[in-house]
Formats: C-alpha cells, sequence, structure tokens
C-alpha cells in the first residue's frame, strides 16, 4: 500500500515491550523499516491490558497497544526454551537493529546483551531503552515512564504555583524519548554503511528528558535559582516576557484558547477583536513591560471577555488578525481538526480484531518517501507462521516441531 | 562520556545550514551534537532567541541569553541578512556546500525572497531541506502563527495538562518546541541517509501541531479513546485518567512529592507490610487488600472499584507523610517499590546515579570567565559518542571561517559587513 520508504532495506528485531522502546520502532516502520515484535504468549504485554479498549477486555482489544505496535509484524516466542532462543538468534541474524527495553542486566541472562549480538554480528545495532541508563547505582530500579516523568523534573515544572506539581496526566517520557532513540539509530545506521561498524545505544528515559527541561539546570548553576511551575507564564527568570500568554475559557464546558501576545501589534488586535479598544489607551497595559507587571489581573480580564465567544470562532478571528491563538483540542477535536485531515492525518485501517480504524500518520512528512502506515497494528502471534517460514526460511515440519516444543508460541495454548 | 575529539561522529560527513527560531533550534544541536557542522544562520541585529531570558546573573544580553545557550550549543554562528542580495548571494553559495537546510520561516515567506528549494534543487540535486512550522506547508492553518503554547493546545496534549477545574497549563520549557526539534532532526536524519545511498534529496514539512499528537501516548494511545470508548480523557491534576478509572500519581510526602505509577502493581502486598510496620496501614490490614487489583483481575486477583481504590490511596497518603524522598528511595531498592521522588534541579544534580554516570558537563564560557553545567548526552552512543562540542556561537563568530572557506576577502567582508549583508 505504501511507496517506498527510505528504510524499506532495514529490519528490526523489535524485543521491547510497554511503550518507550516499542514507540522507538513505530518511528522507523513509518519510513519502511520492517519491524518484528516478539514477545511472550505467557508473560503478556502490560500493554495489550491498557485502554483504550475497543469492546471490552481482550488479549486483541487494547487501542494502547495498537497505537505502540503500528507497522509491526507479531511473533511469539519462549525465549526461555533453547530452540526459542534459536529462533531469536536467526532474527538477529535477518536484523539490522534490535530494540530491547528490559531491565537492565536481563538480556543477559539470554545471552543477548550487547557483547553476545556483536560477537554474532559486528554490524548490529543495538538499542536498549530503559529508566535511568544501563549502568550505575539506580540502573535496576523498576518503574515507569510516570515516576521519570517526576524524578527528572518535568512533574515540578508543570501546574499552578499554588498548586502541587502535576506533570502530563500520563506516561509522558515514554511518548517524548522516542524521537531521541530513533534519531539515534539511523545516525547510527549511516555510520554502519559508511564504516561497517554496529554500536550499542544506551538511552536513558530519565537523561533524555533532563535535556527537554530547558535552561531549568543551566539557571540554577549560574544563577541560583529552582525553576518551578509557573502556570502558563512565558518566563525569563522571574520576568513574564510575553503577556497575555495564558489559556483562557470559551463557551462551552471545559472549552478553553491558548493566546500568546509577543508585541504591541498582536496586543492591539487582541484588543480589537475582542472589542477591548478602551485597553489599548490603558495606561496599566500599554506597554508590553506594563501588560508583564500586571499580567495577573490582564488574566482576569481576557478571561471574563473571551468566556462568551465559541472558542473556534475566536480563534480564527484572531489568528486572521495576526494572534498566535489555538482552542485546546479534546481527542474529538483532534479527529474534527481541519488542518490534521487537510495533512491526511488519519489513516484508515482494517483491524485484525476490531475492523475498520483510523491509524496516524507521523507529522514529520517527506516529499521523496513520506512517512506511511505499512500495515495496523498486529494480533498477538498473528505473523508466527509468516516471519518463520517466509523470513526466516523454517519448512512447515520445522515450524509445526517449533510449536509442538513451545519455542513458537500462541495465545491461550498450554 | 569523554569529551575526546578524536571519537567518530554518526553524522561527521554533513553540513547543515540552520535558519531556524526557537522551534527549531534544538534539532540543529542534536545534529551538531551527533556529529554534523551546523552553522546558525542569523540576521545581522542577532536571532531573536537571544533576548529571552532567563541570562546570565539575570543581566540581560545577547551573549547572555540561557536559552541561546542551551538550543545552540555546539554549532558554528554567521550573520546573514536574507533580504539583502548580496545575502542571498552568500547562501546560494553556502548552500552549494550543505546537504540539509533546515528552516522555520512562515510558509511562503522564502518564496517571496526568491529562494525556493525546487531551484536549488536544480543544481544540488541531494540537498536536503527541512520545514519546522506550527502546522505545516499548506492547509487552512498554514498561515497561522503559533507559540509553544498554541501547538500545545492545538496538537491536543495540553488538554491533559494540569488540574481539572482550572484552565490547563504549559510545562515551563516548552515541550511542544522540544518535539518539533527532536522529530524534524529525526526525519532529517532519515532524508540524509536515503540521499547518501540515492543521491536524492528531497523537502521535509514538518508541522509541530501534528508530531506534538504524537506524543498523546503514540498513534491513538489517547486519541484512541474518543472512537473506540466515545470518551475524551481530560487532565486529573495529580494523577492519571485511564477512562474508566482516574490513579493518582503524586502524593506529598514528608519533604516534598513522590510519583507512583499505580499502587497497585506487584509491589502492593510489600506496601501493605512496610506501612503495618508504621502502625499505619487501617484497614489494608484486612487480608483481602493484598490481592486487589484495579486492572482486569488476573488468576487470583480482584478487582476494586474507584471508591475502594481512593480510600486505599488515601489510607497510604496518610502513611507516606511518615517518610522523606531519601527514605522512599532505599525502599524503592530494597523493596522494588516502583515510588520514585519527585526531584528538582539541585536535587539531581546530587544525584549518586547521575554522577556515577558521569551526566553532567561542565562547558567553558572563556568570554563569561565560567564554565557553566549542562544535562549531558540525551542518548548515549558505543561507536560514535554524543558530544558537547561547545557553547553556543557568539554573534558573527565563524564569518571569517565559514566566508573564507567561500573564497570571500577580508576586504569583501568587510563591505559586506557595511551594506549589511552579514
Amino acid at each position: 500500500m505504501a511507496e517506498p520508504g527510505a528504510l524499506d532495506h532495514i529490519n528490526v528485531l523489535d524485543l521491547s515491550w510497554v511503550a518507550a522502546g516499542p514507540l522507538c520502532s513505530v518511528l522507523l516502520a513509518y519510513y519502511g523499516a520492517t519491524v518484528v515484535k516478539v514477545e511472550s504468549a505467557v508473560r503478556i504485554d502490560v500493554a495489550r491490558n491498557s485502554p483504550p479498549m475497543a469492546g471490552g477486555p481482550g488479549i486483541n482489544k487494547s487501542g494502547y497497544f495498537a497505537a505502540m505496535n503500528l507497522g509491526k509484524y507479531d511473533v511469539c516466542l519462549d525465549l526461555n526454551r533453547p530452540r526459542g532462543l534459536e529462533v531469536v538468534h536467526k532474527l538477529i541474524d535477518w536484523a539490522d537493529v534490535v530494540v530491547e527495553g528490559f531491565t537492565p542486566g536481563t538480556m543477559a541472562r539470554w545471552s543477548l546483551d550487547y557483547e553476545h549480538l556483536r560477537a554474532r554480528k559486528p554490524a548490529i545495532i543495538m538499542l536498549s531503552v530503559s529508566l535511568q541508563g544501563q549502568t550505575g547505582p539506580d540502573a535496576e530500579l523498576r518503574g515507569y515512564g510516570l515516576q521519570v516523568q517526576g524524578m527528572s523534573g518535568m512533574s515540578s515544572l508543570i501546574g499552578w504555583p499554588d498548586g502541587p506539581p502535576t506533570g502530563v496526566s500520563l506516561a509522558y517520557p515514554d511518548y517524548v524519548v522516542p524521537f531521541a532513540g530513533a534519531f539515534a539509530i539511523v545516525a547510527a545506521l549511516d555510520h554502519r554503511d559508511r564504516t561497517g561498524e554496529g554500536q550499542h545505544i544506551d538511552l536513558s528515559q530519565m537523561e533524555t528528558m533532563l535535556n527537554v527541561t530547558g535552561t531549568a539546570l543551566l539557571d540554577y548553576d549560574v544563577n541560583g535559582r529552582t525553576q518551578l511551575r509557573a502556570g502558563n507564564r512565558y518566563l525569563g527568570g522571574d520576568t513574564p516576557q510575553a503577556a497575555p500568554h495564558g489559556v483562557y475559557p470559551t463557551k462551552g464546558d471545559d472549552r478553553w484558547i491558548a493566546i500568546s501576545v509577543f508585541d504591541d501589534a498582536q496586543w492591539e488586535a487582541l484588543c480589537r477583536v475582542l472589542d477591548r479598544e478602551s485597553w489599548r489607551t490603558n495606561f496599566r497595559l500599554a506597554t508590553l513591560d506594563a501588560r508583564c507587571a500586571n499580567d495577573g489581573p490582564l488574566d482576569i480580564a481576557i478571561a471574563e471577555a473571551t468566556a462568551s465567544h465559541d472558542g473556534r470562532e475566536l480563534m480564527e478571528k484572531l489568528q486572521a488578525a495576526g494572534v498566535p491563538a489555538g482552542v485546546v483540542l479534546d481527542q474529538e477535536g483532534l479527529y474534527a481538526d481541519p488542518q490534521l485531515n487537510h495533512r491526511g492525518h488519519f489513516v484508515p485501517v482494517e483491524h485484525c480484531d476490531w475492523g475498520p480504524y483510523q491509524a496516524e500518520l507521523f507529522g514529520v512528512r517527506m516529499s521523496e518517501t513520506p512517512p506511511a502506515v505499512q500495515r495496523p497494528a498486529p494480533c498477538i502471534a498473528q505473523d508466527n507462521e509468516y516471519v518463520l517460514q517466509e523470513v526466516l526460511g523454517y519448512s512447515a515440519d520445522e515450524f509445526n516441531d517449533l510449536v509442538a516444543d513451545g519455542a513458537v508460541e500462541y495465545y491461550g495454548a498450554d | 562520556m569523554s569529551l575526546m575529539t578524536d571519537t567518530p561522529a554518526a553524522l561527521a560527513p554533513y553540513r547543515v545550514l540552520d535558519l531556524t527560531g526557537e522551534i527549531g533550534q534544538y534539532a540543529g544541536r542534536m545534529l551538531a551534537e551527533m556529529g554534523a557542522d551546523v552553522i546558525k544562520i542569523e540576521p545581522p541585529d542577532g536571532d531573536p532567541v537571544r533576548a529571552l531570558g532567563p541570562f546570565v546573573k539575570d543581566e540581560a544580553g545577547p551573549e547572555r541569553s540561557l536559552v541561546w545557550f542551551v538550543l545552540n550549543a555546539s554549532k558554528r554562528g554567521i550573520t546573514l541578512s536574507l533580504e539583502h542580495a548580496a545575502g542571498r548571494e552568500l547562501f546560494r553559495k553556502l548552500i552549494a556546500n550543505a546537504d540539509l537546510v533546515v528552516e522555520s520561516f512562515p510558509a511562503g515567506a522564502l518564496h517571496a525572497l526568491g529562494l525556493d528549494y525546487e531551484d536549488f534543487r536544480k543544481d544540488h540535486p541531494k540537498l536536503v531541506w527541512a520545514s519546522i512550522t506550527g502546522f505545516g506547508q499548506d492547509g487552512p492553518y498554514a498561515d497561522y502563527a503559533w507559540s509553544d503554547l498554541v501547538g500545545l493546545a492545538l496538537g491536543g496534549l495540553l488538554n491533559l495538562q494540569g488540574e481539572p477545574g482550572r484552565p490547563p497549563t504549559r510545562a515551563r520549557a516548552s515541550q511542544a518546541y522540544y518535539h518539533a526539534s527532536m522529530a524534524s532532526a529525526f526525519g532529517a536524519t532519515v532524508a540524509l541517509y536515503h540521499a547518501r545511498r540515492t543521491g536524492r534529496g528531497q523537502r521535509i514539512d514538518a508541522s509541530m501541531q501534528e508530531i506534538v499528537t504524537f506524543t498523546l501516548a503514540g498513534p491513538g494511545g489517547i486519541t484512541g479513546f474518543w472512537p473506540l470508548m466515545n470518551m475524551n480523557i481530560t487532565r486529573s491534576g495529580e494523577g492519571i485518567n485511564l477512562g474508566f478509572m482516574i490513579s493518582r500519581t503524586i502524593y506529598p510526602c514528608q519533604d516534598g512529592h513522590v510519583a507512583v505509577s499505580t499502587l497497585f502493581g506487584p509491589h502492593f502486598p510489600t506496601l501493605i507490610d512496610l506501612m503495618k510496620r508504621d502502625d499505619a496501614a487501617g484497614f489494608l490490614e484486612e487480608e483481602k487488600w493484598r490481592t486487589a487489583t484495579r486492572f482486569s483481575p488476573l488468576p487470583g486477583q480482584w478487582q476494586c472499584s474507584q471508591d475502594e481504590a481512593s480510600a486505599c490511596e488515601a489510607q497510604f497518603a496518610a502513611w507516606l507523610v511518615l517518610h522523606t524522598k531519601a527514605e522512599m528511595m532505599s525502599m524503592a531498592h530494597e523493596h522494588e517499590l516502583m515510588i520514585f521522588p519527585v526531584q528538582t534541579v539541585p536535587e539531581n544534580l546530587s544525584s549518586e546515579h547521575l554522577r556515577a554516570r558521569n551526566f553532567f558537563q561542565k562547558i567553558e564560557h572563556k568570554e563569561l570567565g565560567a564554565t557553566i553545567t549542562y544535562p549531558g548526552p540525551p542518548v548515549l552512543l558505543s561507536g560514535t559518542p554524543w558530544r558537547i562540542r561547545d557553547r553556543a556561537p557568539m554573534l558573527g563568530e565563524h564569518n571569517a571561517d565559514v566566508y573564507g572557506a567561500l573564497g570571500v576577502s577580508d576586504s569583501e567582508l568587510a563591505s559586506l559587513r557595511a551594506e549589511g549583508a552579514i
């Protein structure tokens, strides 16, 4: 279905589970990589039990799992059986890239750590995704992205000054670090093609997140300032640099519009659109400095002025007047958004269990090798036969033996 | 991680011209620290990011912006006016020796200056051109003005940030700009790789709004709640909202806060024992709670209701205030509790773990007579280490180097400067 992708020739063995690791290979799949996800049919990927669910519980019902594994093939193996490991070794021979996300040290128990992989295949590129990296005293602490959000300081940067740290209401680091992981993999592929050398990539979610906390670390080091949550202010140090800069109510229940005013022209346009011409001559609001100094009362006044407007109409008027503004979209709003639809963000595909659904495309488009949804997310074990026989070259008899042995698994079988 | 300069770098063969604003500058830094020669091109009066605080010692100045430092480290820097005919001529020469251009002008702005990718590509078919904008090159929002806040709003993430009943809140660090930059650095590297293999460059059209949607639990992890469950998930303050359940994840302890993914993980029975030790388990002493879960019950478990779960959370919260973050961290080590402290910068700076990994790096800022501590690599690569090469460039710092390499003489440089072209 897809046009040729830039990574069409790249094979990825994905041994990772839950979210951060799997999304690294989703990103590679968008550009054409063939990704085989290996999972256990007994020790079930936590993602398979995570909502949203398509019509009740069930091993293939999770929309969350479908998001984490869009575009992949799915094989179930028992790595604790010698013949299961043998199949993994064949997949390593087939692969350019191996992605794993076990607690550090786990891969070594199967002799699948990087040193073993490299001995088998020097050009292999291995990405290990973990909470806090492969080494160090906290390396083996178990947990999820939610805890990294707290530890990295991200939670402390989100919320109201008079309220608790909140963070994003999801395991946010899991969904940001894949950008860094996929970037490192492609850079390593380029290096491999030029030199024949593979390498091991150690992605600590904690360390990636510390890189997206802006100036927090430098500000503490040079100014002694501990940056904490500040509502929606756009602060430089302790000083607002834009005002109004906030999120304001519009007509309806829990409907909001984000508005950022950086200069006088945008301010004047805002006053015009909100029909508050008198604000323009108010000395407390006339200059950016004055607005920043009075941004608290200004936020209250703006909120009063926006509350009677329809959010989308107000956004369109403000944007037409040159003011950065956007409605806060919920999930329903995303599906209806004209710009996302213009870009073909939602791609209809057929799920093996729940039928037609809208998969989603990646926002970095390319003119010659566009990202594409290669295939819908897989059902559990759906590609056992295809991958072992067509990709790895096992005969039908050998395949049946592996199933009988328990090396190749099916869900619900004993 | 060493600062040795003799290690190979994965993107060493590539030269990048970086004409981005705040939305895209971290992309160039990632490419530079992976080894590319990234030349940041600024207008002669300086990039607007230089005016953003915080500043060194809180004194404003174009060479004192910490935002400029974190977004532009490891790049070289030149000045160039694209408004100026002589400037555009220099730009064309620079492109002839570049592999990638990254820019974030509003859609159509470069076309108005007669600078079109399609023209450049005729003479330079391998050239990759990445445009990072708020919403993309065409469509109903193509001309919309953007900010980080607006990108978060229209990308759907802002709806999940902050306290219920109050307006959603952004992070005090521009997350949508980071998303746009990181995703574009990835995409640009895919395109560079493709260009080297096939000789064919291409145009990249990155949309901040669309990229932000990926951070809603990937392609469909959150958006899917609408079509699959007819539900909209919103922010829940100190918790996560999974539609059928709200689970508290951030709790106060004696000296701050801790983060928990869920009470009802494999650690729950151990937690109850620890609470008993302090005589603080309350109703949780009852045997049945040891096998409670909030999720679909596995054999031997039972599923408790939202009210029961909230009661458990309250009991846990009452125990937690007896303990400090450090105590919780050592319990996490000893008992495999999935409970970690919520940290701020000074705590992370003294983290033994990060120190053992040599994470923090001191970068010299000679002009300030200081070294400044930066976060180290976001990823460690064994063969081609990520490397912070240098502090961000000063205004026009590499004009002589870069224009000299194009064959522009010192006297020509002087007159270009006088005309305002550089």
